[in-house]
């Protein structure tokens, strides 16, 4: 079996419709993020606390909210997940309950006497404090710095500046794009999915080296092409390993997405997101950078020697 | 040629039987039926270290992050402790929570802002702002220091497989409890300052006029009462359906009135001297007398009570002067008339426990203490005619001895001698020999006194002395054995040298994780398939080989895990299927290389040879940006990200291997034993 082999598709022509798809969609970002004041962080970067408690049959959120009204605790958001079986309780870190207990085990205790142990399971608690939250949230910052960097840094010594510079930019358009539009789905940004963001960048950069590869092999054998021809040929010489890679990856991820569970749910959710964005941005971003800057100023594009 | 198929061959063998050796127990002990790990513990335990560790998020445990109470550590070395300086700690602290400074550093500042000489409260330190600055930091190291040798020999009690306690910066601590199932037990079992003191009863006479002097300082200020009230109103905003009832309370004091046992009873005094004092007993709070209070005053206070507290909600303006009682007995007895006296117990309702505690908390009421004297709460509730109590105790504010003076501590069930410790749980302590002779001295002068036995500023039990005691004591009053076997422990890892703050916690209960392996083994096997059914669909017998090399890749990465004793979290387990992915990424290259190479007309050896060694070199940049990211997520991350930047890390360098390598052999290995015409690719 074999398709897209021998094709010879006009990518660079049509990259006008992609910038203004591109331009659509971080738009789309800008305002689903001024909507909501930034991104939504989860407690890893806001601070706060989350408790999951998984119920033997389903139960209803009227009754819940009861208890944590009764415990004293009146800013809790109550959130009901997975067939109404599993509640979320997010509140505040600095509750001050009576003879200090934590709220959780307050909590848990109500619960129990209300349902009965056996159909009250304990799945999970976070707490971050806002000391924490604050490092954590300076912590991913410089981790996603320090990551382009060293990606613009090797793909320099590898091949040429301005190849590295399109890079970046193409990957400065993927985390954007997907936080954007995991933003307008409503999905907090967490530990976990600044990991995911972090894979994106480096699935991307993976993309965007298969396609400069080849231009620069080509470079070699085709120096009397006028570029954009080059470039164009490179991307359908490399068109059906992009898109094979990319459909073996997002199988696997659709599998996580959809029988890897509730939490890591959201991870894979920005993982596909960021693999179809990175494939995307690979053909239509970085090569017409290149083209564009080879175009201003010709004849210092990489390999040619 | 030949040569480099050999060679390709060796690390080919070699990478199955490393990874064989490596994944073997991780096999052995999954094979194992539930029987035979229950009949082989050792061999479980044994297979468990040299397997894969699982993260916390797939085993469930507890993973905490702590700082040192630095109010409580500053305001402990300051010469004076005033409100000022209380505050200046405080708001130091806020200002370090949010800017994420070292408190230290800010303290200088905010002490300049409120006007306070930092010379002037830690003279002791040094004499200068950077001397005592200094002397803080060194002060910090040392506790933090102390207090993780505190919590390690604690967790090592309690009995923990495999926990981790390290120094994280200069100033924190982390701990994690694999497995761990009862958290708040975990939790206190560290953060416990497990100060143990012992300290005298104030005298029956000393009480009752105390409680006198309460009543007539709230009869000269009623508005002490009323903001009392409105202080737990306000701050907690308790909602009717947690309180007790008024009916609920007309019940508990009718049985207490018509009560004839309690009635008939001897003062609490009188019992305990039944009972051998070496034995320590605790006071009988349980069988003492009813108090000999109109049960119409007592109902008033718990109607009030109930009442006020319906408006909860409405704060500030909804409870006014009109709410409180205006008639004359509790006019009379403000404070007496919420709680009974017992001897020298006051017995708070469990319903009033609130206002009570903001009462005794304000100046004019401490104003009214005796000297030398300090009122401490009981442990625990207590149950009594029907009516849930919280006891008050007026001790001598001289602490006579401290636990640090325990040499010896064991917990078990009290012994027969004592029916009301009997069978329950306790803990018993001996002295070493300054505190056998600090205690007789005690115990000596005190006969026919009681002396309460307080931990962490909770007063467990009081016996009275009956004689003179040297080297035993014991704490009653336990609510379980679990609880007993805490005090232990605590008693006898010592008390941490400074409290100790948590910073943030993730606990995972054991069924989540279990989830979690269930559907994570799911998704990496329904992936798998899919991954391996297309490629054999799409590139033929040669996806076979690409199969096979996807196989033993995920076989090496698990082996690499075990072998390098890293984590397997979650998110790792998705890098595994990530790196599945990419592993079948490097092989997709080569293929569509092949393929390339063929329609060009070339050869199959040749096509196999141009394809690989173009493919090779796009594989290692695309592979090192990924490795380089990981790198970076490793050095980032903490748990979870950890275990996926390694899965991930790892992943990749395996599948550069397998695809290379692996799938490499196996081609030449066709074509050189015959003449290939067509390539099934």
């Amino acid at each position: 079996m074999e398709f897209l082999a021998n094709i010879n598709w006009d990518f660079l022509g049509k990259r006008k419709k992609a910038y203004i798809l591109s331009g659509a969609l971080i738009l789309a970002g800008i305002i689903a993020l001024i909507i909501n004041g930034g991104p939504l962080y989860n407690i890893d970067f806001k601070g706060g606390q989350i408790i999951e408690i998984g119920f033997g049959e389903k139960v209803a959120i009227g009754e819940i909210r009861a208890i944590v009204d009764a415990i004293g605790v009146s800013d809790a958001d109550i959130q009901s997940v997975g067939e109404g079986k599993v509640v979320l309780f997010r509140v505040p870190t600095d509750i001050q309950l009576e003879d200090g207990r934590a709220f959780s085990e307050v909590l848990l205790d109500e619960l129990r006497t209300k349902y009965g142990t056996d159909n009250v399971d304990f799945r999970r608690q976070e707490t971050v404090g806002p000391k924490v939250s604050g490092e954590l949230r300076n912590q991913a910052i410089w981790a996603t710095i320090f990551a382009l960097i060293g990606i613009l840094l090797y793909i320099t010594i590898r091949f040429k500046f301005r190849f590295g510079v399109a890079a970046v930019v193409a990957l400065f358009h993927d985390i954007f794009i997907t936080v954007g539009l995991l933003t307008i789905f409503g999905r907090e940004i967490s530990l976990p999915i600044v990991a995911a963001l972090l894979t994106i960048v480096g699935y991307s950069i993976n993309d965007t080296i298969v396609v400069s590869d080849r231009i620069r092999e080509n470079i070699r054998i085709l120096y009397r092409e006028k570029f954009e021809d080059l470039v164009n040929r490179s991307l359908n010489q490399s068109f059906a390993r992009t898109i094979i890679t990319s459909l073996t990856t997002l199988v696997v991820l659709l599998s996580i997405f959809f029988f890897g569970g509730s939490v890591i749910r959201d991870f894979s959710l920005a993982l596909l997101i960021g693999v179809v964005i990175g494939t995307y941005s690979s053909i239509y971003i970085v090569s017409p950078i290149v083209v564009a800057w080879e175009n201003a100023s010709p004849k210092k594009v990489g390999g040619r020697r | 040629m030949r040569g480099a198929q050999f060679w390709r061959l060796i690390i080919t063998g070699a990478l199955l039987i490393v990874s064989l050796y490596f994944l073997y127990p991780t096999l052995r002990l999954s094979m194992m039926s539930e029987e035979d790990k229950i009949e082989r513990p050792e061999m479980v335990d044994q297979l468990t270290e040299k397997g894969i560790k699982l993260g916390l998020d797939l085993q469930g445990g507890m993973h905490l992050l702590m700082e040192p109470d630095m109010v409580a550590m500053l305001s402990n070395n300051a010469a004076k402790r005033d409100e000022a300086l209380m505050n200046s700690l405080r708001e130091a602290e806020r200002i370090s929570d949010s800017q994420n400074e070292d408190i230290i550093e800010i303290l200088p500042s905010v002490f300049k802002r409120n006007g306070l000489e930092m010379t002037e409260y830690f003279p002791a330190l040094g004499g200068s702002e950077a001397d005592i600055m200094t002397a803080i930091k060194r002060e910090r190291a040392t506790a933090i220091d102390g207090a993780l040798e505190v919590v390690r020999s604690r967790v090592d009690q309690f009995g923990v497989a495999e926990p981790i306690i390290q120094k994280a910066a200069s100033d924190r601590i982390i701990v994690e409890l694999p497995g761990v199932q009862d958290a708040e037990r975990a939790r206190s079992l560290i953060k416990e300052t497990a100060i143990l003191e012992f300290q005298m009863v104030r005298r029956d006479k000393e009480v009752s006029k105390f409680v006198d002097d309460i009543d007539r300082v709230l009869r000269e200020n009623p508005n002490l009462l009323t903001a009392a009230y409105r202080a737990i109103n306000i701050e907690t905003a308790p909602k009717p359906t947690e309180e007790v009832t008024p009916e609920d309370a007309d019940i508990d004091i009718t049985t207490a009135e018509s009560d004839e046992i309690a009635e008939g009873e001897k003062p609490a005094e009188t019992e305990i001297t039944e009972t051998p004092a070496e034995e320590a007993p605790e006071v009988a709070v349980e069988e003492t007398p009813a108090p000999d209070q109109e049960p119409a005053e007592e109902e008033e206070t718990e109607e009030t009570m109930a009442a006020s507290e319906l408006f909860g909600e409405g704060g500030e303006d909804v409870i006014t002067d009109e709410d409180f009682p205006t008639d004359s007995p509790v006019e009379s007895r403000p404070f007496s008339g919420l709680v009974e006296v017992e001897g020298d117990v006051i017995m708070v309702p469990r319903t009033e426990y609130l206002v009570v505690s903001r009462l005794i908390a304000m100046p004019e009421i401490k104003a009214a203490l005796p000297r030398g004297a300090e009122l401490v709460w009981g442990a625990k509730d207590e149950l009594i005619r029907g009516i849930q109590y919280r006891l008050l105790y007026l001790l001598n504010d001289r602490v006579e001895m401290t636990g640090d003076r325990v040499e010896k501590a064991n917990f078990g069930f009290g012994s027969g001698n004592d029916p009301r410790s009997a069978g329950k749980p306790v803990v018993n302590m001996s002295f070493d020999s300054q505190g056998s002779r600090i205690f007789a001295q005690v115990t000596g002068s005190n006969i026919g006194r009681r002396l309460a036995i307080i931990l962490n500023d909770r007063v467990y039990s009081a016996p009275v002395i009956r004689s003179k005691i040297s080297s035993d004591a014991q704490i009653s009053n336990i609510p379980d054995l679990e609880e007993a076997k805490m005090i232990t422990i605590v008693l006898k890892a010592g008390a941490l040298p400074v409290p100790l703050n948590i910073k943030s916690e993730r606990t995972i209960g054991p069924t989540l994780g279990e989830d979690s392996i269930r559907k994570g083994v799911q998704a990496t096997v329904i992936g798998l398939i899919l991954v391996a059914l297309f490629m054999l669909v799409y590139y033929k017998a040669s996806g076979v080989i690409a199969d096979f090399a996807l196989v033993i890749n995920i076989f090496a990465l698990m082996a690499g895990m075990a072998a390098f004793r890293a984590t397997l979290t979650l998110p790792g387990i998705a890098g595994i299927i990530l790196t599945m992915g990419m592993a079948v990424d490097a092989n997709v290259l080569i293929f569509e290389r092949i393929r390339e190479e063929l329609r060009s007309g070339k050869t199959v050896r040749a096509a196999i040879d141009a394809g690989y060694s173009r493919a090779f070199k796009t594989i290692i940049d695309a592979n090192i940006t990924t490795l380089i990211t990981a790198a970076i997520l490793y050095n980032f991350g903490t748990g979870p990200i950890k275990g996926f930047a390694v899965t991930l890390f790892m992943g990749i360098v395996i599948s550069m291997i397998t695809a290379i390598i692996v799938t490499r052999m196996i081609f030449e290995f066709i074509t050189s034993r015959r003449q290939v015409e067509k390539l099934s690719i």
